[in-house]
């Protein structure tokens, strides 16, 4: 009796933590919602601000379509890419590894680096340099990285077993099509949704393109209103739409029964491909190697082009240190939230609300995050200092984080590891012993992408930082407007240079991770 | 693992030790809309000469100065800046009208100028007006300007209805938008579509034309409107504002005669960031003879009178 008591109590206490991360991303919505309130007696007109009619309504088609489309085509190459990359021999596996590492940095330059590179590579090449056509391409190469890296690390996991018998039985394209492709079929639909969640929210690359998109008109409505209630209400209408893709896109990621073995990442496969997917993917391929070289080589031209180096580093230091600083704080936050909004949504299928709740954050306006934030911590102790940027940034990018776990936890195999945990002391015997090493490249993914992402945010971070305080990112918006490249250059570089050396203890702490199990198992 | 632990219980105690408030006596908080290369060297001068230490909280240029004016508002029941130094007006007026700023003081100056590619046009070629941008003679897919909803583009969109009327100033924005003169990110995107030739003339203002010049560009600056019977051109002046509900400080009284005194005026001219001061004999190298430059004869609160009828027509016409 005793037992079925605690039990009883223990799921209760267990379905109220379950609900502290979404209570948590609520934050800035309840701020916003306070916010309105005190707004000087202002009356809203709350019909026409939430109805898109006329030219809100063909905005809103236009930024759906665009977004798709580029989450489409960002998914196409990416998926070819890696696969091209995993066909090769393991001999390479090094340069493979390397590929998708740079790969993921490129999200850490700013967006406007890239529209900048591409912008002087289409007047170089007599393309057009404005409209749907180069903001739809510039989109698709900034956030190619994403579903990339994502697709990579779910081939490195894919069952070399399954692999194996496929290769035996099939041929190279029908077993493309039943073991390769349901295998990493969850990173395919983590990553179509991630981009297209980004890109709809993005208004930044379509604008330097002289596009109109809704985020863009949320922002202009903010900007001439001023009026927090306004601009959230006009918002509505796109976070309605993002919350019906995620869960239609989920339900479908919900339904899919193959698993990949949830084998280590240090696992290198080789994906056999017949002679046109061959073909089609080496092209996905230099698609992908233009995306890091193309901005990068820019960077690298400006940082030439410099003449004090040393006084650019100085000067930006201690904004390098606050960066890093805000990025590992809200990761402390993001990755928990991250991983437990992750797993409740691998094992059952969340409410209408639970989504619409998870992607808020990502799809609202930045600045809205951070007043929401005001509107809540203005009157505590710690409003004045760098828990509020880490907070910011923590509660923009968990649904990140939380779409990265998720894809990457339904592609274990479940059973395996629940049968393993069968024959374990305790639960935290079992966790630190069977579930960490199998979920560690999957947090170390989820980690990584949030700390780079967090790295460059400006949006909600510039409204919350404390006086005094300020970020590398901050500093090369404003450099990049002053039109000093050279200076820039050399500020994205040493953020760059950072970041390299944070994964690459990552990349230690695995190994070492990865030393330590084989020698246990051994 | 234990190491692990150790380690993320370590980094959550340096948080919180560094999330104590963080102000100290003799120290200012000031939220700037001006660019922190330009705004920063003078926080410097200031703290060397007065021994006064200054918080800055910098906006970006993408947030139009929108960013910073939402959270002056946001905060207005607890504030935390003590002074607003705005590149701008607009936002300035409107935050003193809401009761979020008080007595606030305009000094320096930017121009709206129109800049030139010279080896696009040749000079006897180049517009004297505004309206001639709307003349057949221009071909529109040369010239570009800033989206007239945002920055100094929006003022001088208000400051063009105010000295026209509602009227005519809508016929001018349509009559850009039907004639398919480029629309861009920013001025510094106009800046740089000017000097690599992308368009041949396009509207900015003087801080970014001049650093367009410094660089040995091939551009040209045109002030325009500038005959006895024009309006002259839009000449946007720096304000900076106590926050009101901030306790009487004599730091910000301080900052504030600083950043209106000769000194400060000769170092925000030399850096580039004002072209106008009002003491023109303090300056000995000018870049242009300013006390010639017709500037248009309408206060800034007649300008700011009209940001919602222009809001409500440029919205409109812009972003579909």
């Amino acid at each position: 009796m005793e037992v079925k008591r605690y039990k009883k109590t223990s799921k209760k206490l267990l379905s109220f933590l379950n609900w502290i991360p979404f209570a948590i991303l609520m934050i800035p919505l309840l701020g916003l919602i306070y916010s309105s309130i005190i707004e000087d007696g202002k009356t809203i007109d709350i019909f026409s601000l939430v109805l898109p009619t006329g030219r809100r309504f063909s905005l809103l088609i236009r930024s759906i379509l665009l977004s798709l489309s580029v989450s489409l085509t960002s998914l196409f190459i990416a998926l070819s890419s890696a696969l091209k990359l995993y066909s090769v021999s393991p001999k390479n596996k090094r340069v493979t590894d390397t590929i998708w590492r740079i790969s993921i940095l490129m999200l850490l330059l700013p967006s406007f680096i890239h529209s900048q590179s591409w912008w002087k590579t289409f007047g170089i090449l007599s393309l057009p340099t404005s409209g749907l056509l180069p903001a739809w391409w510039v989109s698709v190469m900034y956030f190619l990285p994403l579903p990339f890296t994502l697709i990579s690390l779910s081939l490195k996991a894919i069952d070399k077993d399954a692999l194996e018998a496929g290769a035996v039985f099939f041929s190279p394209g029908v077993a493309l099509l039943r073991v390769v492709l349901p295998s990493v079929l969850p990173a395919i639909l983590g990553g179509a949704l991630l981009v297209f969640l980004l890109s709809l929210a993005d208004y930044s690359i379509p604008s330097i393109f002289s596009l109109n998109v809704y985020s863009l008109d949320i922002f202009a409505q903010f900007s001439v209103s001023g009026s927090v209630a306004d601009s959230f209400f006009y918002s509505l209408p796109l976070l309605m739409i993002a919350s019906v893709v995620v869960i239609v896109g989920l339900n479908l990621l919900q339904d899919l029964s193959l698993t990949t073995k949830g084998e280590t990442i240090r696992n290198h496969v080789t994906i056999v491909l017949p002679p046109s997917v061959s073909l089609l993917s080496g092209m996905g391929l230099v698609i992908s190697l233009l995306c890091i070289l193309i901005p990068s080589s820019n960077l690298i031209l400006g940082m030439f082009q410099s003449v004090n180096t040393v006084e650019t580093i100085e000067m930006g230091l201690s904004e390098l240190i606050n960066s890093l600083i805000i990025s590992s704080g809200s990761l402390l936050i993001s990755l928990p939230l991250s991983l437990s909004i992750g797993m409740q949504m691998s094992n059952k299928k969340l409410s209408g609300l639970a989504y619409f709740v998870l992607i808020l954050p990502l799809i609202m306006p930045a600045s809205l995050i951070g007043i929401g934030l005001i509107g809540v911590f203005h009157s505590t102790y710690w409003y004045n200092s760098i828990v509020m940027p880490i907070l910011a940034i923590a509660i923009r990018y968990t649904p990140v984080g939380a779409l990265l776990c998720y894809s990457g936890f339904k592609g274990l195999d479940k059973e395996m590891i629940n049968a393993s945990l069968v024959y374990q002391k305790s639960t935290l015997n079992g966790f630190l012993k069977i579930l960490f090493p199998v979920l560690f490249p999957i947090i170390l993914m989820a980690a990584l992408s949030i700390f780079i992402i967090g790295t460059g945010e400006i949006g909600a971070t510039i409204m919350v930082l404390p006086p005094g305080f300020n970020t590398l990112s901050i500093k090369i918006y404003n450099y990049l407007h002053y039109g000093s490249s050279q200076v820039v250059s050399v500020l994205c570089f040493m953020l760059v240079s950072a970041i390299i050396i944070v994964v690459g203890i990552a990349q230690l702490g695995t190994f070492y991770t990865q030393k330590g199990r084989d020698k246990n198992d051994s | 693992m234990k190491k692990l632990t150790t380690l993320v219980l370590f980094g959550m105690v340096l948080i919180l030790l560094s999330a104590c408030s963080m102000t100290e006596k003799n120290e200012l908080v000031i939220y700037t809309s001006v660019d922190q290369i330009y705004s920063e060297p003078i926080f410097n001068l200031f703290e060397k000469e007065t021994g006064i230490k200054v918080k800055a909280v910098y906006d970006v240029e993408s947030q139009k100065t929108t960013g910073m004016a939402s959270r002056l508002e946001a905060e207005k029941s607890k504030p935390v800046a003590d002074l607003f130094w705005n590149g701008e007006f607009t936002k300035t007026i409107a935050l003193t009208e809401k009761g979020v700023l008080s007595d606030y003081i305009a000094f320096g100056g930017r121009a709206r100028v129109l800049l030139v590619n010279t080896e696009k046009i040749k000079p006897d070629d180049y517009p004297t007006t505004l309206t001639d941008l709307l003349s057949e003679k221009y071909q529109p897919s040369m010239i570009a300007i800033a989206r007239p909803m945002f920055g100094t583009t929006f003022s001088q969109a208000c400051a063009l209805y105010a000295q026209l009327g509602d009227e005519p100033g809508k016929i001018f924005f349509e009559q850009v938008k039907n004639r398919g003169i480029k629309i861009v990110e920013g001025n510094s995107v106009v800046r740089d579509m000017v000097v690599s030739g992308e368009v041949a003339m396009g509207l900015t203002d003087t801080d970014d034309a001049y650093d367009a010049i410094n660089k040995e560009k091939p551009v040209a600056i045109i002030f325009l409107d500038q005959k006895s019977d024009e309006m002259g051109t839009l000449i946007i002046p720096n304000t900076i504002a106590f926050v009101s509900g901030r306790p009487e400080s004599s730091s910000a009284k301080e900052f504030m005669d600083f950043i209106t005194s000769d000194k400060a005026a000769v170092l925000l001219y030399e850096s580039g960031w004002i072209d106008f001061v009002e003491k023109p004999e303090l300056i000995k190298n000018q870049r242009f003879d300013f006390s010639k430059v017709k500037g248009m004869k309408i206060s800034l609160e007649e300008i700011c009178e009209q940001q919602d009828v222009v809001v409500e027509d440029l919205t409109k016409l812009f972003m579909d």
